[in-house]
């Protein structure tokens, strides 16, 4: 064929599977945002956490975490790259049958965690919590999605890619590697597994891969979606081609370093520390090259950004996403996030860009699709008005409740009187209750949120149910096939997506191999001293109870080497105290205290009634109960397989240790059985969870490394 | 996309680039955006190698400087808070309002270990005869309150309490000495030697 002759080819788009995918968005959407509003409102009300096993608030986050990113703002993701991606390559996609199974799929992946999650069945690492057989479904459909779209882009009868395309392409190749290398895990069984890392490595693997989620699931893909469908709603180029070069591959190259910035004044080794700070700071302008390509291309349509919902929430988007752009390297400058860290300060960091980037964006995306695909009009405008400027509202409280909350309590937790060298403020729980108004404001900005977004979805709905079904057939379109590639530089680039497929791969693996590689190569990354010895058989039950209940979404593990944590929590903690954590459980929040060295801390009969009521002990406390500790029986079925699993990661069980693991596990309860007896507790206690728990929180701190003084100080 | 509505300026830079009906101009970066970009990268490259490679002050470092000052100014302090003042401890006593502060303290902050009125719990019974530590006068249980038996369990109140509410306190459990109740705790310790 050939096509200077005029000889042209016709397709068809597969729109259905775009439908598909928005039905499926607003779905999600709605149901992470409810589940946003509810964990919000436990904050604020500890009662609201219902006493039930399944609906605590750390089974619930993470369900909240998992559903906004991986369900709301993925298929919001497939939708518009499906949709764009076809225009963009005159070409249908790749293939029909590959197309509803990843849709079909990836409901089925969100099915399975919304039951999993609740039933405690995780792997206790933040936005990775899904436990290995779902991850591996995750890969295969993340396959599937690739070969559609690398398929497609063979049979595009565009010559060039367009740098949406780009886009997508780090987005793909990106979330593949993040996810597989991070989720490497060895089973127990059908829903239990340990992370092959440990300590400090795994720290530094999951912020990798966590930072760089927010990067490539929540940024490359939506950046993409702005740069088709900005242009595409205003009417007007894009503003600069060379800005889109450049800040594609600086961003692409810079964003991977990033993630030890939450790590920041840990355990971890200062040098990485240090990196992932001032690549953070790099970081901020090739983010905002996005921003201007996104703003200056609506020049000269401001007029219609005030009446046209898309491009109100599109302009709205990138706005949001400069601002929190800006704010990151912000926190992630040292002695900010001193303050920052830990607060929900960051909270708010986040809710600015799943918010205000991505759920802004995505309504101006379904604002601009639903017409199209449906063919009809948008039922009211003014509802839509309604749903913008509700979520504005609801967002602005948001962040500005957190803001406060989170400056507040950092400035709070490190107060130290300069007359007596004690802290100012050393109940915990102060530092708790001077926040929870605002909890109460972020909740109430939150429910106006999902408020916005039920209104959309009831506006698409009247939309779409005055569509007439018969329109919905698909047109057929015409274009020539692919002409040659006779460009040079970086248009010739554009003409080879295989070539430039490859290059992002290079470009996110060097910052990748230069962090990582040495948590494998460098013997003495990890001090395996001798100094810590493993947990014992019952202590490694109660800390799969800590990651079952999703502790670690309030409690931290992690005391920073500042006066005022030693003062609080004792002494820094030392790298080599979580050698033996698969996973580390470093956390990321305190919305209750660090429990590094709650070890010793308490007597038993504390932790028992603490477990069942925290207020029991703690007056105004807002950790909810966990009663059902003292009647689920601990699992000792699965114990020498666990302890078998750590073997083989490295920990140093003797196989006599594994062997007796049942015998010792119970001697020990029997141990702390006998304790609680003293204080009137039943002796059938003594095959009870809680026991277990005590047993591992107890252990907490209790052999301590000393973290060696520089010389310099006297 | 028509050119119609674009000006002289955006013509000369408008690409002959057209995906979907999407074309692209090619305006020059934005100098303060390159300028912003440099000097970012020129920081961050300046940061890490003035504290990285030429091993400039650690966190470390930081930390252990200020320790060293703050943790012996507070040691002086509780060394000095721990000092039992007669008079102070007799204005408190015979001060029913201050008793009754003290009550609330404890409420707030003893019950947990001590049950309603001292009569013992995870800790010892208050009200009995018999002391572990304290031998029951206002200036034995005075000091043992700031400095507490954590390796037991017993809180080390300095830190978390005003030196009033520590002589409040004080007064409190003196005035609850020899109460009855329901269900005390058996005696641990014992009956202090009288003078
Ligand atoms: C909703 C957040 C939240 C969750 C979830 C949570 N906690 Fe807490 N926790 C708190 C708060 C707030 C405090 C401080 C007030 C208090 O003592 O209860 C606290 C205090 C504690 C303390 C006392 C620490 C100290 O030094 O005084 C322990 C121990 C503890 N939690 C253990 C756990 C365990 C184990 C789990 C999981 C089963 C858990 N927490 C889940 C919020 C939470
Ligand atoms: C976490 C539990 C806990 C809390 C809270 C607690 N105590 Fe105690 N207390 C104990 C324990 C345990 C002992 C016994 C220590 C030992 O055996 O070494 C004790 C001992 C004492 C004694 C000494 C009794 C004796 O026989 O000599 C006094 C006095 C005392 N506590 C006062 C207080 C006061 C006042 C408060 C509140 C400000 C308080 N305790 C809060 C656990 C607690």
């Amino acid at each position: 064929m050939n096509d200077s002759n005029g000889n042209l080819e016709s397709f068809s788009y597969d729109d259905k599977i775009v439908r598909f995918f928005t039905y499926a968005t607003l779905l999600w959407g709605a149901v992470a945002m409810l589940l946003g509003v509810t964990i919000a409102f436990q904050l604020a009300y500890w009662k609201l956490n219902l006493g039930g096993e399944w609906l605590t608030f750390g089974r619930l986050r993470p369900l909240h975490t998992n559903a906004a990113i991986f369900a709301f703002v993925g298929n919001g993701m497939f939708a518009g790259i499906y949709y764009s991606l076809q225009r963009l390559c005159k070409a249908r996609l790749f293939s029909d049958a590959l197309s509803k199974i990843h849709f079909w799929g990836w409901q089925l992946i969100i099915v399975a965690a919304a039951i999993t999650l609740p039933l405690g069945m995780t792997q206790g690492k933040e936005y990775a919590e899904l436990e290995w057989p779902i991850d591996i479904a995750i890969t295969l459909i993340w396959v599937v999605f690739a070969v559609n779209f690398f398929g497609t882009l063979v049979r595009r009868r565009e010559r060039h890619i367009y740098v949406a395309i780009w886009f997508y392409i780090a987005t793909i190749i990106t979330v593949a590697v993040l996810h597989i290398v991070n989720s490497i895990s060895i089973p127990v069984d059908w829903m239990k597994s340990y992370s092959v890392y440990a300590g400090a490595q795994d720290a530094l693997i999951q912020w990798w891969y966590g930072h760089n989620a927010v990067g490539f699931f929540l940024t490359t893909p939506i950046l993409g979606l702005m740069y088709y469908f900005v242009p595409k709603a205003a009417n007007r180029p894009v503003y600069s081609y060379r800005l889109s070069i450049i800040h594609f591959w600086s961003l692409v190259f810079i964003y991977i370093w990033a993630g030890p910035h939450h790590l920041l004044y840990t355990a971890l080794p200062e040098w990485l520390q240090t990196l992932g700070m001032v690549f953070s700071i790099a970081l901020w302008a090739p983010s905002w090259g996005g921003m201007i390509n996104g703003l200056l291309t609506l020049r000269g349509k401001w007029n219609e950004v005030r009446t046209n919902p898309t491009l109100k929430f599109l302009a709205t988007a990138v706005t949001f996403y400069g601002m929190s752009t800006f704010e990151g390297p912000l926190l992630s400058i040292k002695s900010i996030n001193s303050v920052a860290h830990f607060t929900d300060w960051i909270v708010g960091h986040v809710h600015a860009g799943t918010i205000g980037w991505n759920y802004m964006l995505t309504a101006g995306m379904l604002y601009y699709l639903v017409p199209k695909l449906w063919k009809t009009k948008i039922y009211s405008i003014t509802l839509a008005n309604f749903q913008f400027w509700t979520a504005t509202i609801g967002l602005v409280f948001y962040i500005i409740s957190m803001w406060i909350a989170g400056v507040t309590q950092g400035m709070m937790w490190r107060a130290i009187d300069p007359e007596t060298g004690t802290l100012v403020y050393p109940n915990f729980v102060e530092t708790v209750t001077q926040i929870v108004p605002m909890y109460w404001v972020r909740a109430i900005g939150g429910t106006l949120v999902l408020l916005s977004f039920v209104v959309m979805i009831y506006n698409f709905y009247k939309s779409i149910k005055a569509a007439k079904k018969e329109d919905l057939k698909e047109a057929v379109y015409q274009a020539a096939p692919l002409t040659k590639n006779t460009a040079t530089g970086h248009r010739k680039l554009e003409g080879l997506p295989m070539i430039f497929t490859v290059l992002v791969l290079v470009s996110v693996l060097v910052g990748t191999a230069t962090e990582i590689a040495p948590t494998f190569l460098a013997k003495n990354f990890i001090p395996k001293t001798g100094d810590i010895t493993p947990y014992t058989p019952l202590e490694l039950l109660g800390r799969d109870i800590y990651i079952k209940e999703g502790c670690y979404t309030c409690h931290s593990q992690m005391i920073r080497p500042m006066v005022s944590e030693k003062l609080r929590y004792g002494k820094p903690s030392h790298i080599g105290e979580s050698v033996f954590d698969h996973p580390f459980q470093w956390g990321s929040r305190r919305i209750g205290p660090d429990l590094a060295r709650v070890g010793g801390k308490y007597p038993h009969m504390w932790h028992y009634r603490h477990m069942i009521n925290p207020r029991h002990m703690t007056h105004d406390s807002i950790m909810p109960n966990y009663p059902w500790m003292t009647r689920n029986k601990i699992k000792y079925e699965v114990l020498q397989k666990k302890m078998k699993v750590m073997q083989a990661l490295g920990v140093p069980y003797t196989d006599n240790e594994v062997e007796n693991a049942v015998d010792e596990a119970q001697g020990q309860a029997e141990e702390i059985a006998d304790v609680l007896g003293e204080s009137g507790v039943d002796e059938k206690i003594v095959n009870k969870e809680i026991v277990a728990l005590i047993a591992y929180l107890q252990r907490l701190g209790a052999e301590e490394i000393e973290i060696e003084e520089p010389e310099e100080v006297e | 996309m028509s050119e119609n509505n674009m000006n002289e300026e955006e013509k000369k830079v408008l690409l002959d680039h057209d995906y979907d009906g999407i074309q692209e101009f090619d305006f020059p970066l934005p100098l303060w955006w390159v300028t912003t970009f440099w000097l970012c990268s020129l920081f961050g490259a300046g940061y890490f190698v003035y504290y990285i490679v030429l091993n400039g002050p650690s966190l470390k470092h930081e930390y252990f400087v200020e320790e060293n000052k703050v943790m012996e100014q507070r040691e002086a302090f509780l060394e000095e808070l721990k000092n039992f003042k007669e008079e102070s401890y007799t204005t408190y006593a015979s001060s029913p309002e201050m008793v009754k502060h003290g009550e609330y303290l404890f409420r707030m902050n003893c019950v947990a270990c001590h049950e309603e009125k001292g009569a013992g719990d995870i800790g010892p019974n208050l009200t009995d005869e018999y002391w572990l530590y304290s031998d029951g006068t206002p200036s034995g249980i005075f000091p043992f309150i700031i400095e507490g038996n954590p390796a037991n369990g017993m809180p080390a109140w300095g830190e978390f309490l005003e030196e009033d509410d520590l002589y409040a306190l004080t007064a409190y459990i003196v005035s609850i000495k020899g109460t009855e109740h329901e269900n005390p705790k058996d005696p641990q310790g014992e009956i202090p030697e009288k003078e």
